[in-house]
């Protein structure tokens, strides 16, 4: 089972002697996440997190939705607390969301979080409010908490919470699934599960569990032991019931993972893919800085030299809250090597300078002279540091970084216009760059009939090229390719038109969302439209004739598309 | 556990193997050979015909005599081939009611899975009576090109021959099971299938513990024997008019002389240099005068007349390789399957084309079957190590505004496989949704086969676009398409009609299975009847031959001349019983007959005096 940690409620978290990376984990634990996803989240090893939690645990600051065994079997011993707490702890009141909310970790990094590949059909909606649940092939098996996490939003009920804590009252509750009787004894249930539920989370390589470097007789042995255990044939004509689904469904991936994998063009293609997502989700996560936590990253600053040592790359590692793994760990290898190369070499008398403003040894003249005097010796050089890492970024060309460094410089100094100038310039060449990367992620998913992450890769796309007709028109065309949402088709058809009036295909788009949608007159307008911008182009002339059949058709049942 | 028969239902000839004892071994027939021709004839009397016996009184009942039944299985009766075929079969080909085949045979139509039913059941007698068991589960092999429609009505072929078909398999990828057969090797290889009526070529790759995967497989169900044979009947039947004018096409009963002249001659001459077509009194002219055909056939001019068809077969070779981007340096064994493969021209192809040796270890006419055994083995018995993953060599998808193909799961996909697919309401309130579902590569629709329309019905009342539908479409392990839908608000399932585009209904189906069911348990008592009636025939005429010595021995008394009358008595009994065909009635006057029997044996043995 795995499980999920909950913050304790009116637990006094500044009075706990965490680490940055202990506080950084509290911050991201909201009660729904589990602990394989705040691995995943994190970008903290499996081992780091259970350390993390099982500390946090002893110290009061979390407990586990889990009724039995709430430390792992790789807790360390001397910390492990008595079974019983967890549960007697677990009863009190619903749990907060996290003990920093106004952080805003919610669904915007939630949504980077359903990974790389599935089948097209198992995508979950990338919008927080659809009105319909995505399909899915694990219907009923779907994680609900994870449903209510990225259909509802924030501000919903959490109904689904509320479920957790009745599974916490009931202590050695029984998993309904392993229950289904079928022709399959525990342990494989239990196999079948865990493997399914994982499908959304692991990557090809991951689901073979091969390394990223394996080479074609590793990926195919791999294979040679999966594919025979997930075959239905291993199965045939045993009573099998909801686990008949699952099987295929892992079988279906597996085999897609040693397809791609084993082909030099595809696996080549996904490893670019795999790595530009990773890129993408980085960068957007970089950027997406909730304002509010530049307030608290200033009054970081501000209290540094009071608290003690400077601690720059702990504080930004630890503490903030934009939660992507990869932003997490960039940051963290970034700052660690500011903190022993560049800011080293830049201002070798870093270290010891900074303690001086705070040295007891200073007389006490004036208190409030004093304090100001050490904020904004402490402001300045906060300043300096992210001046410098921002400069130290551009030169990597790691503009998200330089943006990010820019941008918490400005927050510094708001009144300094060069550095605003600069934070501007920064940004947009990040978002620029960034839109280039959702722009490759959204072609090799459309180019593999995901349509559903295409349309998503390319509204991020949008979001930096909002006045560019074309990802606009493809956010619609790979909407309705995927069949989903036609109000959001017609929304971005009707935007790459409004940008590019003249361009036929687009206004042919538009026109097929609003046939999708059922607005048959209007589609008919833009659909002659489309005709008269482009006479003479013989693949619109064919497409538009196609509509126009569809159109005449008495029978409206035609499926949409 | 119960035993699983394969077989391998071909367009010229069938065969059935079973593992044995952990060894794939083919099932003799009657006459003890280890294929049957799939050919299905009704006589004059009525009485039904399979296998050899039917392939011996072809000749002179042309018209009621079926074979290459399976180039007709699943097709569309307006489709090209069928058309095609139409004009080379010596039997009647009609339209069904769903726009299906049917074959007329004397005053009945069957459908073409009916056909097949009749060979297959056969083919399960066989074993039966190898095994001294009954037997219901079957693997029977398809062309690896078979849309879903062949396999579809093979699958019902094999239930109205009473069978529980639990799977189909593709024909070189059960020549391959039974290749790598507990061999376990770990190779990349190609299966070179060229049989009666269709050609496959399969690409598998075999890995460690048994697993074999297909890689690609592609292929031509028209192409094979049949059409190598054709050429040299339109060569034989050119030639016959242009020496006098007379076209043997119009006699059937010419062109099925011509036809086992053509296929004899054909396999002769993978052996022999040339050979000599002799069909005396082929036709008589319209003076009423006897005409005779002679001809000798070289190999070199049968391999110009079917040149074409040798090249067709590399070029798909080619094309399959090319699309699974395969270089033909990977591939380390070819497994030559199929009668076709004996022929000279068609291994100098082959051993051109991979560059090298085919390999010789297997029997081109009993691979199939025994792999299909392999593989209805592996399925019962869970401690079999072995798994097939086969492909599906056709793309699925469904056609869309107008005629566009939308591709949804495309060739070479692994079996069993699903995709899921939403559609939207387009009018409000509107109940029903149409789907067409189509297989194959064209990007028209019109160059695809529909498989079948399906009509989502019941759904909810609603505003326009707000009920959404997942639709599900499978491929299962068969090869064979399914539908499943569902109301993504309310989770609700929908119904789906099917209308069948050709083939068979469900309740046809099982009309035919009963129908198939009654003519065994009838063509069992007539066996039985003939066996009694022989065991009778035989006492009674040694009763006559006796008759004589006893009337004259016993005739004196009286209680001899009684016994003597009695005698006579069952005598006309039993000759009634066996003229009116009465088993029961005969089966009651055995044991009297056996009684005077002893009598007359008796009384002629004791001393005389």
């Amino acid at each position: 089972m795995v499980r999920v940690p909950r913050p304790v409620p009116g637990c006094d978290i500044k009075s706990l002697p965490l680490r940055p990376d202990e506080a950084y984990l509290l911050s991201r634990i909201d009660g729904v996440v589990s602990e394989r996803e705040l691995s995943l989240i994190t970008g903290l090893s499996q081992a780091e997190v259970t350390t993390a939690l099982d500390r946090l645990f002893v110290l009061g600051a979390v407990d586990f939705n889990e009724p039995r065994a709430p430390v792992s079997r790789r807790a360390h011993p001397s910390v492990a607390p008595a079974s019983g707490t967890a549960s007697s702890r677990g009863t009190e009141g619903p749990p907060s969301r996290s003990f920093e909310g106004s952080f805003g970790a919610g669904p915007s990094s939630r949504r980077f979080e359903p990974t790389v590949d599935a089948p097209p059909a198992s995508r979950r909606s990338f919008e927080p409010l659809a009105e319909l649940p995505p399909p899915t092939r694990r219907s009923i098996e779907l994680s609900a908490e994870r449903r209510s996490g990225t259909d509802t939003g924030v501000d919903a009920p959490p109904a689904t919470r509320r479920a957790i804590d009745l599974t916490v009252e009931q202590p050695r509750i029984v998993d309904p699934e392993l229950e289904e009787p079928v022709d399959l004894d525990h342990a494989k249930k239990k196999r079948v599960i865990e493997l399914f539920n994982a499908l959304d989370d692991r990557n090809h390589y991951e689901l073979l569990g091969v390394a990223i470097d394996a080479d074609k007789k590793q990926i195919k042995s791999a294979y040679w032991v999966l594919a025979p255990e997930f075959h239905p044939d291993k199965y045939f004509r045993k009573k099998l019931g909801t686990f008949k689904q699952r099987i295929e469904a892992i079988f279906d991936r597996l085999t897609l993972a040693h397809d791609v994998l084993t082909s030099k063009q595809r696996r080549a293609e996904y490893d670019a893919y795999l790595e530009q997502t990773r890129r993408n989700r980085t960068m957007a996560a970089l950027l997406e800085h909730d304002p509010t936590d530049i307030p608290a990253v200033v009054a970081a600053a501000e209290d540094a030299p009071g608290s003690g040592p400077p601690t720059l790359p702990g504080r930004l590692v630890g503490e903030d809250p934009s939660g992507s793994p990869e932003s997490v760990r960039m940051r963290r290898s970034f700052s660690a090597k500011l903190a022993s190369h560049s800011l080293r070499r830049a201002m070798p008398d870093m270290a010891g300078s900074s303690a001086v403003p705070a040295t007891p040894s200073q007389p006490a003249t004036d208190p409030f002279r004093r304090y100001d005097a050490t904020r904004n010796e402490a402001r300045r050089l906060q300043l300096e540091r992210y001046v410098l890492a921002a400069k130290v970024a551009l030169e990597r060309r790691d503009l998200a970084a330089a943006a990010n460094a820019y941008r918490l410089a400005v927050a510094l100094a708001p009144e300094d216009e060069g550095l605003v100038r600069k934070a501007t310039e920064a940004q947009q060449q990040a978002a620029a760059e960034l839109a280039e990367g959702f722009l490759r992620q959204a072609e090799y998913e459309a180019s593999q009939g995901r349509w559903s992450e295409a349309a998503m890769s390319f509204a991020n796309v949008c979001k930096a090229r909002g006045d560019d007709p074309r990802p606009h028109e493809r956010v619609a065309f790979c909407t309705l390719k995927s069949g989903q949402n036609n109000r959001r088709a017609i929304d971005f058809a009707r935007r790459a038109v409004k940008l590019a009036p003249g361009v036929g295909e687009y206004r042919l788009t538009l026109a097929r969302a609003y046939m999708a949608a059922g607005l048959e007159t209007t589609a008919r307008v833009e659909m002659e439209r489309a005709a008269e911008l482009s006479p003479n182009d013989a693949r619109m002339r064919e497409a538009i004739a196609q509509l126009r059949a569809q159109m005449k058709k008495p029978d409206g049942g035609e499926p949409e598309k | 556990m119960e035993r699983v028969i394969g077989i391998d239902l071909g367009t010229t000839n069938s065969c059935v193997a079973i593992v044995e004892d952990g060894v794939p071994t083919v099932i003799p027939n009657r006459g003890g050979y280890k294929t049957t021709p799939s050919m299905v004839a009704i006589t004059e009397a009525g009485k039904r015909l399979v296998g050899h016996i039917a392939k011996r009184q072809a000749i002179t009942n042309a018209e009621n005599t079926v074979y290459a039944a399976k180039r007709l299985i699943g097709r569309k009766y307006s489709s090209s081939q069928v058309k095609h075929a139409m004009l080379s079969a010596s039997y009647r080909i009609v339209e069904g009611p769903h726009g299906d085949v049917r074959i007329q045979l004397r005053d009945k139509t069957y459908s073409v899975p009916e056909i097949s039913a009749m060979v297959l059941q056969e083919m399960k007698l066989f074993a039966e009576d190898y095994l001294s068991e009954p037997v219901t589960k079957a693997v029977i092999t398809v062309p690896a090109y078979f849309n879903d429609g062949q396999r579809q009505a093979t699958k019902d072929a094999g239930q109205i021959a009473g069978l529980d078909v639990i799977r189909i398999v593709n024909e070189p990828t059960a020549a391959a099971l039974a290749y790598g057969f507990e061999r376990n090797v770990e190779k990349t290889i190609a299966v070179f299938d060229l049989g009666g009526g269709t050609f496959d070529i399969s690409i598998l790759e075999i890995g460690a513990g048994g697993v074999f995967k297909v890689i690609a497989t592609a292929g031509d169900t028209f192409l094979g024997g049949e059409d190598f044979d054709a050429r040299i009947i339109d060569w034989l039947v050119q030639g016959f008019r242009d020496q006098t004018g007379v076209d043997l096409r119009q006699d059937r009963m010419a062109l099925q002389r011509l036809k086992d002249a053509a296929e004899k001659a054909k396999c002769e001459l993978s052996g022999v240099r040339e050979t000599e077509i002799n069909l005396p009194f082929i036709i008589s002219s319209g003076r009423n005068e006897a005409l005779h055909l002679q001809r000798t056939l070289t190999r070199d001019s049968m391999e110009s007349l079917c040149g074409d068809l040798v090249d067709r077969c590399i070029e798909i070779c080619r094309q399959t390789l090319e699309d699974a981007r395969i270089e033909r340096e990977e591939i380390e064994d070819v497994i030559l399957v199929g009668g076709m493969t004996r022929m000279p021209r068609v291994q100098d192809a082959v051993r051109q084309f991979f560059g090298r040796e085919p390999c010789k270890g297997v029997h081109p006419d009993e691979v199939v079957a025994l792999g299909a055994a392999v593989q209805g083995a592996a399925l019962v018995d869970e401690s079999k190590q072995m798994v097939l993953l086969d492909v599906t060599p056709h793309a699925l998808g469904i056609m869309t505004h107008g005629s566009n193909f939308d591709e949804l799961i495309p060739m070479n996909t692994t079996v069993p496989t699903s995709r899921s697919k939403i559609f939207t309401t387009s009018r409000d309130n509107q109940t029903a949704v149409k789907i067409l579902v189509m297989q194959g590569e064209s990007a028209q629709a019109e160059g695809n086969e529909l498989l079948g329309e399906f009509v989502l019905t019941g759904l909810r009342r609603a505003p326009k676009g707000q009920v959404e539908i997942e639709v599900t479409f499978a491929i299962d392990s068969d090869g064979i398409v399914s539908v499943g839908a569902k109301d993504l608000e309310t989770g609700q399932q929908q119904s789906i009609q099917v209308t069948a585009s050709s083939g068979l209904t469900k309740e046809e189906v099982g009309a035919m299975m009963e129908a198939a069911k009654e003519y065994l348990v009838e063509r069992r008592s007539n066996d039985e009847f003939e066996g009694v009636k022989q065991e009778a025939e035989k006492v009674i005429a040694d009763i006559e031959k006796m008759f004589p010595k006893v009337q004259a021995i016993v005739q004196s008394s009286d209680f001899g001349r009684d016994a003597i009358e009695k005698a006579r008595a069952i005598l006309e009994r039993c000759r009634e019983a066996i003229a009116r065909k009465d088993l029961t009635a005969l089966r009651g006057q055995m044991d009297s007959l056996a009684r005077t029997h002893r009598m007359f044996k008796g009384v002629i043995a004791r001393p005389q005096g």
